[in-house]
């Protein structure tokens, strides 16, 4: 008989399981990398028995980039290379540390990728292991709700916003392919001040490519509308939400 | 409308994509029907390959044969020299040189000749008497030993050397 599946939601300070039709446990932690996830590995087999664990990440605990498409760096390994030396500008990472994932791009889009801590899946991986949990796949929050929500947005450039345990992500699509992902804090200064960033959006969009998912609720100033979910349980907290789309 | 749906998932456990397995399964159908393929010629090859092999080989076999080259007079001479050195009754003409046991004589060189027949033998013996009637008994023998004569004596110190010559036909 196959294992259960569980999906576990992680933010910078807070985890969340939700194990298959059953009631969620939820944790926090200082930080996720060194987190007691042997201990959440053994809660969750005590209430759930070994499960198949799909771990969902804030997009805050990931690293996103649309690089420029090159016809140069057509190949696999090259264009592998380019998203490499990509994330080395711009976020100051490796491969030493993130684990990078491409969405191959049709000729001549742009290349999306995102770059998964090492350090906090091995972590995870390990203590779900040590508890007999099978650890089987990694997504960040955005792949669940652009699979199950990004079809809503329309042909026109949009943003989709939402709410995480940990802040708040939006992600920019045009041309039906992501174009951005940007992270904001609850309480962002200066330019990350969620009324500039609002403004600022709102000059790059009409209101009606403004859209608010509902994991919690929306900011009064966020502008745009709100994409009701299409569960309709009583999420317990933004995370919660998140992971109740990932079916 | 077919809105992106990023595969960004890191996978852990390894599993089966259904396009995957397609791929894998639509290759292994092609690499045992290569396979087969390969087999077929490889036995229509081996059997042609045979069948060339079977008419060509005693032309081969004709043409690749070395031609004898001549022989030279001399190497004439001395093959057949060799081959008369074979054919020779070497066994009887031994066993008629043996001295006999009432004898006091002892064979210490034989030389024939096959081409010619022709027969030296030396030997010691204690008196020139003993190695007189070893030759006499030689020549009384007759067969395959004509003309036998006693070619010399010479007293050396303990007896005589002595040496025979005779014709060797059989």
């Amino acid at each position: 008989m196959g294992k259960k599946s569980t999906v576990l939601y992680v933010a910078t300070n807070s985890w969340l399981a939700l194990p298959g039709g059953m009631e969620p446990i939820v944790g926090t932690h200082d930080n996720a990398s060194v987190a007691d996830w042997k201990g959440v590995g053994t809660m969750l087999r005590e209430s759930a028995g070994q499960s198949r664990v799909r771990v969902l990440l804030s997009a805050r605990l990931c690293r996103f980039g649309v690089f420029p498409w090159i016809s140069s760096v057509a190949p696999g390994r090259a264009m592998r290379a380019h998203v490499e030396e990509a994330f080395a500008e711009s976020h100051a990472i490796s491969t030493q540390s993130h684990h990078f994932e491409i969405d191959w791009p049709s000729y001549g889009q742009p290349v999306l990728a995102v770059a998964y801590p090492r350090t906090l899946i091995e972590a995870l991986r390990d203590g779900l292991v040590e508890t007999g949990h099978v650890p089987s796949v990694v997504d960040s929050s955005m792949g669940p709700v652009l699979r199950r929500y990004g079809a809503r947005l329309g042909p026109e450039p949009a943003l989709l916003a939402y709410a995480e345990d940990d802040g708040m992500t939006a992600v920019t699509v045009e041309d039906d392919r992501v174009a951005k992902v940007e992270m904001l804090a609850d309480s962002g200064h200066g330019l990350d001040e969620l009324v500039v960033w609002a403004a600022r959006k709102r000059l790059l969009h009409d209101d009606g490519g403004l859209h608010w998912l509902a994991t919690a609720d929306k900011p009064r100033e966020f502008p745009g509308g709100i994409m009701a979910l299409e569960e309709t349980g009583e999420a317990m907290s933004a995370g919660h939400a998140l992971s109740m789309t990932w079916r | 409308m077919a809105m992106m749906a990023p595969r960004l998932q890191w996978r852990l456990v390894r599993r089966w994509h259904r396009r995957t397995l397609f791929v894998s399964v639509a290759c292994a159908l092609v690499m045992a029907g290569l396979a087969a393929w390969q087999h077929r010629l490889d036995r229509k090859l081996a059997l042609r390959q045979s069948l060339f092999d079977r008419r060509t080989m005693p032309r081969h076999a004709t043409r690749r044969a070395p031609a004898p080259e001549p022989l030279s007079p001399g190497a004439l001479r001395e093959l057949q020299r060799q081959r008369l050195l074979l054919v020779r009754d070497w066994g009887a003409l031994s066993a008629r040189l043996a001295p006999v046991a009432s004898e006091e004589v002892r064979l210490l060189e034989i030389e024939a000749d096959p081409e010619t027949g022709t027969l030296r033998l030396a030997g010691s013996a204690a008196s020139a008497l003993q190695a007189n009637a070893y030759a006499e008994r030689m020549a009384k023998a007759g067969g395959m030993l004509r003309r036998v004569r006693l070619l010399g004596l010479e007293r050396r110190t303990g007896g005589v050397r002595f040496e025979v010559g005779a014709q060797w036909s059989d």
